[in-house]
């Protein structure tokens, strides 16, 4: 399984807070600890793998969000370096103890380039598929019996069109980075790699995100999951959220 | 005595104390010295206002650490005797000195230049190895001893606000 930055990220910050004795109640950092547990459990399975891109953008990533901290007005100059100079060395010393028990593979630059092209190709072509959506919502509400309110209908209807095409929406509204589509091509790499060399196993590479980007957008009782469902059929990758990957995983070792 | 002069002192004077075998405790104020120099990098970058906030921040988190190096160095250096450290603990510090003086030099280089974000990078790259290689050799304070200085409730609402920011900006 190959871990993206937000699941390590996640991880170093609910370690650390644990040792200042505060509790996040959250669930984006509750699911992403426990499946960094169940890693940990399992490190001589070495099922959690990473590269060391995603490593160094993880410690980029965090330190950004700290020093954001200071674009804020700031009354106490010295005690707000002090605090965040703490804050720093705490979580990347988190981070650096997860990264101790996850694979970190090396990827041939040559190799993961080419996949780099298909991966930009497939966003692409999504990104075009997501300015063209039909929008079949308004055809839905005139054809409904005239005993139902034909507005209400259409919000209902307009609604459910929004959740069900959010994730390819998403692609229009936050462009995916470079950085990202390199993270699913190194895992292409890595993923076609292990089947080539374990041909006797059946091999499937997960992808633990956060980025709608990759994994499948929940909205109530809607799940978006056309940009998910693109990269499994072109790439032969499973993206999910850390809380599905854990449940998967939690099967797969029986834990 | 400059920044350069301090460190030179001290590399040779632990390069003897290697070649001894023996810990000089005459070392001690040596390390007081670059501890003091290190306070001042800190001061420095903590009173820039030439600079941006964030930039700033950077150079003095890697003051700040190097200065909490040669603090535990000096502890361990001080309680070596009785502690039976000797002469592990010149070993232990002849690991981590080389990058603890580059970081340093580092710093001292950047005053009054132009700070790019590569050179952050750079910086920020530089200050995790140190940690890193200190932590390893045993010359890094514990949480519980860095954490002396700062208040852990205010520790605990920075880090609150950190994860907020995350949640938002991961999601």
């Amino acid at each position: 399984m190959f871990l993206d930055t937000s699941t390590l990220i996640a991880g170093s910050i609910f370690l650390t807070s644990k040792t200042v004795g505060l509790e996040i109640k959250d669930v984006f950092y509750d699911e992403a600890t426990r499946l960094l547990s169940l890693i940990r459990k399992n490190v001589n399975k070495r099922i959690g793998v990473t590269t060391s891109g995603v490593e160094d953008e993880a410690y980029q990533v965090l330190s950004s969000s700290i020093e954001r901290k200071l674009k804020q007005k700031i009354i106490d100059r010295a005690k707000a370096f002090a605090l965040l100079s703490v804050a720093t060395n705490a979580c990347e010393t988190r981070l650096r103890e997860i990264l101790s028990f996850i694979v970190r593979e090396p990827v041939d630059p040559r190799e993961s380039a080419k996949w780099h092209i298909q991966v930009a190709i497939m966003y692409d072509y999504l990104h075009t598929l997501a300015l063209i959506l039909p929008k079949p919502a308004y055809m839905q509400a005139n054809a409904v019996p005239k005993f139902l309110n034909k507005t209400e209908m259409l919000e209902i209807y307009k609604n459910q069109d929004e959740c069900l095409n959010a994730q390819l929406t998403n692609l229009v509204y936050n462009p995916v980075e470079d950085s990202d589509k390199i993270h699913l091509a190194q895992a292409t790499y890595l993923g076609r790699l292990y089947k080539e060399t374990e041909k006797e196993a059946k091999i499937t590479m997960l992808l633990s995100s956060t980025d709608h980007h990759f994994v499948p957008v929940r909205r109530s009782s809607y799940v978006s999951r056309q940009v998910t469902d693109e990269i499994e059929k072109r790439f032969g990758i499973v993206a999910d959220k850390p809380h599905e990957i854990f449940v998967t995983l939690k099967q797969v070792y029986k834990e | 005595m400059s920044n350069d002069d301090v460190c030179s002192i001290l590399a040779s004077k632990l390069g003897e104390m290697q070649t001894s075998r023996k810990v000089d405790l005459s070392s001690l104020d040596l390390m007081k010295n670059a501890i003091a120099k290190s306070t001042e990098r800190e001061q420095y970058w903590l009173s820039n206002r030439d600079i941006a906030p964030q930039s700033a921040f950077v150079l003095f988190h890697a003051s700040r650490n190097s200065r909490m190096v040669l603090e535990k160095m000096r502890e361990r250096f001080a309680h070596a005797l009785e502690k039976h450290e000797n002469p592990q603990v010149v070993d232990d510090a002849m690991i981590v000195f080389p990058e603890l003086s580059e970081v340093c030099g580092y710093i001292d280089s950047l005053q009054g230049v132009e700070i790019t974000i590569d050179l952050l990078q750079f910086v920020r790259r530089k200050v995790r190895n140190l940690r890193n290689t200190a932590q390893k050799a045993e010359m890094w304070p514990s949480f519980e001893e860095e954490t002396k200085t700062v208040s852990k409730a205010e520790l605990a609402k920075e880090l609150s606000l950190v994860a907020e920011d995350l949640r938002l900006n991961l999601l």
